[in-house]
């Protein structure tokens, strides 16, 4: 078969290099009015949608914290099966610890809009059946209240916290843990031998692509990750969002499972190679970046001499070394930089500067 | 000339004056790669703009690694391809015994005939000959891309550019003997 270009091929295509024939106006005006010529919003993942959501954190965790305090008079754990702890949490900062309460309570619950926790809503801390649907409740509040404007205002968490508290330790029907809740919506419940004191700590559960994080469990004689690890600490390294599960056994075999979610987000992107030839591609080693508050670079030469230092995002390298052009070959750059939730990060690589 | 980076930067923005400079700079030249690809100018202007909604949309996601022209060409041929196969009832299997016919094929008719009449030609060819021969010849993909880009078969790709070269150079010979025989009867 004919693989070749033909000469009728050849001749078409260098008759229609530069056929350049102007379109009608009609077509920029209809193009003008379409809504992909709108201005486009960076993506961003410091929404207001996401600040709700980080409040909704600080409510949940206060909630747990909260209950864990005060449960002690309330439950008697006795019957047989299984509690399940999930912890949800997505921290705001580093070494945020939350310890799921020791003992469920059977609190009666007096919401009666049942909003259940969007898929989005990361920060979700689910306690037995029966209490979720008063966290949800109480999120759906906290959500309500919290200005959309205002990032991290515990206000607002606290208040909430006080306003749905304050009928659970009121409440005058509290059911034993092996009773059926009053409320007939709510699924029956019993309640199991938990680990007395399980702990589940990530050093970081928002990193950026690229980044690792740390997860450890304690409370119990022995772990099993989602992973199939088996150790209580596990370093993770995800490409995209994963939620890890870890069983957490204790001397008397009674478990608990907590999940941590670990949200990877990208935050900057570096080139790995620049070609500086002046045909104006890639002709510049520039980093693109979003929502970074503060940046610096440093690059270096494989003799260790710095040839680039930047503390703009925008300004990248052209590649020249003391105003001449730089060796081809690979350079290494050093950046640090801090996202849009404060959060400092350091990368390094390496970068190849060809011609 | 704007640069092409602030080009993006500003269309990203919303910026309409930017948005327009971008559309006028690439828009003649990608209309004539639309045109190759239809029968009618209003067709290949409907693609025209349909591409460039394409690339509007997908701009926030151009990476700096290429060419900005080629990305766009890419845009365009894809969106003009999707459209004609969406025009075509039955792919491929046009005007077979047209194209059987015997012909000369080495006959340099092409070089007194104009662009326009060239375009003419191509667009009056059917759909698929037209794609496989414009995707090959004037685009460059390999037998193998216009397979998958078309979902069809290397061999379908490599018969049915062989069935459009013979075709188009047998319309091309007809326009030549007429062109040639015209101005001799009027004498």
């Amino acid at each position: 078969m004919d693989n070749e270009h033909s000469k009728l091929g050849q001749h078409y295509k260098e008759s229609f290099q530069d056929f350049r024939p102007e379109p009608s106006p009609a077509v920029w005006e209809k193009l003008a009015q379409h809504p992909a010529l709108q201005a486009t919003p960076k993506p961003s993942w410091f929404s207001p949608v996401k600040i709700g959501i980080f409040t909704t954190a600080i409510v949940a965790v206060s909630i747990l914290v909260y209950l864990s305090i005060r449960n002690t008079p309330v439950a008697v754990v006795n019957a047989p099966g299984q509690v399940e702890t999930l912890i949800n949490t997505e921290a705001i900062s580093d070494n945020q610890t939350v310890t799921p309460p020791t003992t469920p309570i059977q609190g009666k619950t007096e919401v009666t809009t049942v909003a259940k926790p969007t898929t989005s809503s990361r920060a979700v801390i689910e306690q037995e059946k029966i209490n979720e649907k008063a966290v949800a409740g109480l999120k759906e509040k906290s959500i309500e209240k919290s200005e959309p404007t205002l990032a991290f205002v515990p206000k607002p968490a606290v208040a909430a916290v006080t306003s749905v508290a304050t009928p659970l330790i009121t409440s005058p029907a509290k059911p034993l843990p092996h009773q059926t809740p009053e409320t007939t919506e709510t699924p029956a419940y019993t309640a199991a031998p938990a680990v007395s004191n399980p702990v589940v700590t990530c050093r970081d559960t928002m990193i950026c692509l690229g980044e690792n994080t740390t997860i450890w469990a304690s409370g119990g004689e022995s772990y099993v990750w989602s992973t199939g690890e088996t150790l209580p600490m596990i370093t993770v390294n995800p490409s995209a969002s994963t939620t890890y599960r870890v069983t957490i056994t204790d001397a008397l075999g009674s478990q608990s499972n907590a999940t941590v979610e670990v949200q990877v987000a990208i935050c900057i992107y570096v080139p790995n190679a620049f070609t500086p030839d002046g045909d104006n591609l890639n002709d510049e080693f520039i980093v693109k970046g979003e929502n970074i508050q503060r940046f610096s670079m440093v690059i270096f030469a494989r003799n260790g001499q710095l040839v680039f230092e930047s503390n703009d995002i925008q300004k990248g390298w052209d590649g020249k070394v003391k105003g001449n052009m730089g060796e081809p070959g690979s350079y290494t750059y050093k950046i640090n930089y801090i996202d849009s939730l404060g959060k400092s990060h350091e990368k390094k690589g390496q970068l190849l500067l060809l011609r | 000339m704007i640069p092409d980076s602030e080009l993006i930067k500003g269309c990203l923005e919303g910026k309409k004056e930017v948005q327009k400079l971008f559309y006028q700079k690439y828009a003649s030249t990608m209309l004539g790669i639309c045109l190759r690809y239809f029968q009618t100018r209003e067709e290949a202007e409907d693609a025209l703009q349909e591409g460039f909604i394409r690339v509007f949309t997908n701009l926030v996601n151009f990476r700096n690694e290429g060419s900005l022209e080629g990305w766009i060409k890419r845009i365009m041929v894809n969106t003009s391809l999707n459209l004609v196969r969406n025009q075509m009832k039955h792919q491929f299997h046009m005007d077979l015994e047209e194209a059987e016919n015997d012909l000369s094929e080495d006959e340099d008719i092409t070089s007194n005939i104009s662009r326009d009449e060239m375009l003419r030609l191509l667009q009056e060819l059917p759909n698929g000959y037209r794609m496989v021969f414009n995707l090959y010849e004037v685009e460059g993909y390999s037998h193998k891309e216009i397979a998958e880009a078309l979902a069809v078969t290397v061999s379908t790709s490599k018969t049915q550019l062989l069935k459009a070269r013979k075709l188009l150079q047998k319309k091309l010979n007809n326009l030549n003997r007429e062109a040639v025989s015209a101005p001799a009867q009027k004498k």
